[in-house]
């Protein structure tokens, strides 16, 4: 598997190219050492914030914001969308508010965003 | 209620605006904040993406999140909120500015103030600047529309997209659109290189395998009663070149093409504007040339993150709190001259005896290069810069110590910045 | 009487300028008269996308059609402007000349004007001109002064001419694309495409861009309307370029060339580019005429910016191979009147082309009989933009809605919005035309949700189902609830 990471941790944004091979992944152009393990997340398993609106009982504020309180594997995002897309809460909410709690068993909470009324 | 009294009177209820109340109103001074939505905190409450707050709080919020750390605060506060109400005018007599406000509540009235600051934010720039050719069918917003509809009304306004232009926003649509299921048929930007942070580059595009266009141009958009298809163009030593257009279907086109600061009702004032910021001109206490009207935020100079933002705002209304003091008032300033390489430098003036901290962007894309900053012929400070780009706002203090006190026809010295 | 049975006296086909004059003209007689339009709302055709000029009169030969109804219709603004209160100024015309062959073509256009009966022109030396018009460029060698020349705002004007017809009685159908005629004994049956049918006695043809189509579907005379296309540029408020007067190049052989254009609401527009194309529907803009404006319009107004510029557009103009018009009773189909090719000056023309064709209503044995309660007026439609401070506390004291700014560009209040919502005019483009929301520097980015939501609200209708401007032109795809991430 070849691939390449650009690597987010820090402005520099080194390109980092992956190889794999029996012994393991070797990493060429990073920088520093966040590069590789960057690089090492990205390739086995890259995680992202996911953030979207929820539905509400409201017609003065229809949408809420929500995020995952923590990255979450790319894998999932998709599904954990369809499954923010299924609510709809009821208002009053506080920032905080846990909307779905451990998301198939990842750990992850989809959390609001926004309190309201506030 | 025909007129109403206060100390400040702030026109915007965004990051610049709150940032600036809260300063203002922990001196006890009598503050009003004006803002025609219904909610504080203005654009932010529309981008409900992570990535705000890594300066000011340490931490990664969205917007919303950004939004309420000081809406909460406000609260707290003895700070008048006029909702729902429009500036709609403002004139500036000697010691009293005079802002009329329209709201459906409480009709029309005046706001007196011993200082204004100026909040409002920036505008979209849209098709119509840009001047693209072709057909004007339904289906073309802004990018921060399509975001206002989706994130706030719950409306998707397509399922087909393209977007012009690679700046944040645009870019951050791009994701957005892809997570609704539209589908996001490619980015196409002018430059050789993308305008947004390389995070949402990757985040936002690769992920997705969304093509991003670098040195294209749309030539022409198509369809009727709404958008059918663009024609896109590579630039070849900048010039399009049609021999080698492609045509992607799509039902809707965004514009992320950057972002301009709002002030026409700056300008009925009088108050003298600056073509490279497109905001007013200020002095080193953030006044425009109507005295005792500051501004601050994106309504002086567009940018990149809303900490510095809140950073201004904050620097701001500590200035407005020592002229309401009388501190500023005969201070001498020194004027601040733009050369070679350099966009623009905010603000537009410098003071001795004190710290002075200036915002700017380059005209130009350089790894290496070297800021220069002279007091007549003495350079104060050399800053090298590992990279510019028009893009990026950099930022650079100069101590107190560090400027002479050499006056010329009763002005301090020139300060002359440029780029090398 | 069933009304699929009523047959009315006169059928106007095509809602723009001279449709409408037709209309409003008739109004005032006791008949029954009924507007037929394609569009979603009137003046979406040709009009909409008019220069708005009243032309003085001096451009086109005595002899001609075109310039007997222009005179008069320059003529009838006053009156109209005073009963209908639609933006309008006779701000005067220039023509500006920058070489001595030029000003041979002035003094011709002089002598043309005097002749045609255009009052208080005026040729111009370099100074004089330079004194009336400060923006113009120096090397202007001098010029023509046409003070009746002015502006109006054109879908403003029609929309007034209409609501006054109506007012009167005259009854609009719109989304009525014209199919065919079909003459019965002593009427006509005018079927449309969207199945409906109007039975009238007598038919105006005033189709603008299809006149020559609805002639055929009534088996009258043959031609063919060749568009000839116009590409304009909107420039900002106190544009820093903005002239006090009109201002003409000296005339090409075909055109009247590149304009620069005070409009009545403050704006700049430079344009328009004349190209004849084949397609009616190409509204389409390009670089290059962007470039030959600017460049045109430079040269006369130095100080005119492209960086100024708001939007641009497109229009087209209805021509005939005549040039002239051809507004006449057909020869071929009686009680059929046509109205075609009605280019620049239409717009002037149009009231007088409303007197004009209602004489030959008459000579072909319609009854005009003055209606005794004929209401001739329109009261001023409220612009909170223009208001003064007491004014609009007053205002919003009656009606709270006039206190929300929906349009912070144009500075438009909700109340105005449904004021136009309730004329009718029900897309986003029909409130753009009627109240200038969206049509300011931000072009609808911050004030189109808005509009949308009381469209909605005030129409009963989902938000997917309103359009910028009728037909396929929807805005909004879908709700984000009823969104599947499956597909």
């Amino acid at each position: 598997m070849d691939n390449e990471v650009i690597c987010l941790s820090c402005p520099n944004g080194c390109r980092i190219s992956v190889k794999q091979d029996r012994n393991g992944f070797i990493f060429e152009g990073a920088k520093c050492e966040r590069g590789e393990s960057y690089a090492y997340q990205e390739v086995t398993d890259p995680k992202r914030v996911v953030t979207a609106v929820i539905r509400t009982n409201s017609e003065i504020l229809p949408y809420i914001p929500v995020k995952t309180d923590k990255p979450i594997s790319k894998k999932y995002v998709r599904a954990i969308l369809k499954e923010i897309y299924k609510h709809e809460i009821k208002l009053p909410v506080r920032c905080g508010d846990v909307v779905i709690s451990n998301f198939m068993d990842t750990g992850v909470n989809v959390v609001v965003t926004r309190s309201f009324p506030l | 209620m025909k007129e109403k009294i206060y100390d400040v009177a702030i026109i915007g209820a965004g990051a610049a605006g709150m940032a600036s109340a809260l300063e203002i109103a922990s001196t006890g001074a009598r503050v009003v904040v004006i803002d025609r939505e219904p909610h504080l905190g203005g654009i932010l409450l529309q981008c409900i993406h992570n990535g705000f707050g890594l300066h000011l709080f340490k931490e990664e919020l969205t917007g919303p999140e950004y939004a309420e750390r000081f809406i909460s605060e406000i609260k707290r506060k003895d700070i008048d909120i006029l909702l729902n109400s429009t500036a709609t005018r403002m004139a500036v007599f000697q010691t009293i500015k005079q802002i009329n406000v329209c709201s459906s509540e409480h009709g029309v009235f005046k706001v007196n103030a011993k200082a204004i600051v100026l909040a409002m934010g920036c505008r979209e720039r849209n098709r119509g600047n840009l001047g693209i050719p072709g057909t004007r069918p339904a289906g073309i917003f802004t990018a921060g529309l399509a975001q206002r509809l989706l994130n706030i009304d719950g409306y998707l306004p397509g399922k087909r997209v393209v977007i012009v232009g690679s700046g944040d926003i645009g870019l951050i649509m791009a994701r957005r659109l892809t997570w609704t299921g539209a589908e996001v048929l490619g980015v196409v930007e002018i430059l050789p290189y993308p305008s947004g942070l390389t995070r949402n580059i990757v985040q936002c595009l690769y992920d997705y395998d969304i093509p991003l266009y670098l040195s294209h141009v749309i030539t022409k958009i198509e369809g009727r009663d709404r958008v059918e298809a663009v024609e896109v163009t590579p630039l070849e030593n900048g010039i399009p070149n049609q021999s080698k257009s492609f045509r992607i279907e799509c039902d809707t086109l965004l514009f992320s093409v950057g972002l301009v600061p709002e002030n026409e009702l700056t300008q009925s004032a009088g108050i003298k504007i600056n073509p490279e910021t497109g905001g007013p001109i200020v002095d080193a206490r953030l006044m425009t040339s109507a005295e005792g009207v500051f501004a601050c935020g994106n309504v002086l100079h567009v940018h990149d993150l809303v900490d510095w933002v809140s950073q201004e705002a904050q620097l701001c209304g500590k200035e407005v709190v020592a002229f309401l003091e009388g501190k500023t008032r005969d201070e001498t300033q020194g004027r601040v001259s733009v050369g070679a390489n350099l966009k623009y430098v905010i603000p537009n003036k410098y003071r001795l005896k004190t710290k002075n901290r200036f915002s700017m962007r380059a005209l130009v894309v350089q790894d290496k290069a070297t800021l220069m900053i002279k007091q007549g012929e003495r350079v104060v400070k050399r800053l090298p810069l590992r990279h510019v780009k028009p893009a990026e706002m950099f930022h650079v203090e100069i101590k107190s110590e560090d400027l002479d006190e050499v006056y010329e026809n009763g002005e301090p010295l020139p300060l002359q910045f440029s780029l090398e | 009487m069933n009304i699929k049975e009523k047959i009315y006296d006169v059928a106007v086909i095509g809602a723009g300028c001279c449709g409408a004059s037709i209309v409003r003209k008739l109004s005032a007689y006791d008949l029954s008269v009924v507007l037929l339009e394609k569009c979603v709302d009137i003046g979406f055709g040709v009009s909409k996308a008019n220069s708005g000029i009243i032309h003085a009169g001096f451009h086109h030969p005595v002899t001609s059609l075109k310039a007997r109804l222009e005179i008069r219709g320059n003529l009838m603004f006053d009156q109209l402007h005073y009963e209908l209160n639609f933006p309008f100024k006779r701000i005067g015309i220039i023509v500006a000349a920058f070489s001595i062959e030029e000003m041979k073509t002035v003094e011709h256009l002089y002598a043309q004007g005097i002749a045609n009966g255009v009052p208080r022109l005026e040729v111009c030396s370099r100074e004089r001109i330079l004194s009336l018009e400060p923006q113009l460029n120096p090397d202007v060698v001098g010029g023509l002064f046409a003070p009746t020349g002015g502006i109006v705002e054109p879908y403003r004007y029609v929309f007034a001419l209409v609501e006054s017809a109506e007012k009167n009685g005259v009854e609009v159908k719109k989304n009525f694309t014209v199919w065919r005629g079909v003459r019965k004994e002593d009427y006509w049956m005018i079927e449309s495409k969207e199945g409906e049918f109007v039975k009238a006695k007598y038919v105006v043809n005033s189709a603008g861009l299809y006149a020559d189509e609805v002639s055929k579907a009534f088996n009258a005379e043959e031609f063919k309307i060749i568009p000839r296309k116009g590409e304009e540029f909107l420039l900002q408020r106190n544009a820093r370029g903005l002239p006090s007067h009109v201002i003409f190049p000296v005339p090409g052989k075909h055109t009247k060339g590149v304009l620069v254009i005070p409009t009545v609401e403050g704006t700049l527009m430079v344009g328009p580019t004349a190209e004849e194309i084949e397609d009616k529907e190409d509204l389409s803009t390009t670089y290059q005429n962007l470039e030959k404006v600017f460049v045109q319009a430079t040269y006369m107004v130095p100080k005119i910016s492209r960086r100024e510029i708001i939007t641009s557009f497109a229009g087209l103009r209805p021509t005939l191979p005549s040039n002239d018009f051809y507004i006449e009773p057909s020869k071929k189909q009686p009680n059929f009147i046509q109205v075609a090719g009605i280019q620049s000056p239409g717009l002037t023309a149009s009231p007088a082309i409303g007197e004009y064709v209602k004489d030959i209503l008459k000579n072909c044995g319609l009854k005009l009989i003055e209606k005794t309660d004929y209401d001739p007026y329109l009261p001023k439609p409220v612009k909170v933009r223009e208001l003064s401070f007491e004014e609009l506390e007053r205002l919003i004291e009656s009606d709270p809605r006039y206190g929300n700014i929906v349009c912070r560009c144009e500075t438009v209040s909700e109340a105005e919005i449904i004021e136009a919502i309730r004329k009718g005019h029900t897309t986003l483009d029909g409130i753009k035309f009627y109240t200038r929301a969206g049509m300011g520097l931000c072009q609808g980015a911050f004030c189109s949700y808005r509009i949308l939501k009381i469209i909605a609200r005030e129409v009963g209708i989902p938000i997917e189902k309103i359009t910028k401007r009728g037909g396929d032109s929807w805005i909004i795809y879908k709700r984000l609830q009823d969104i599947d991430l499956n597909q």
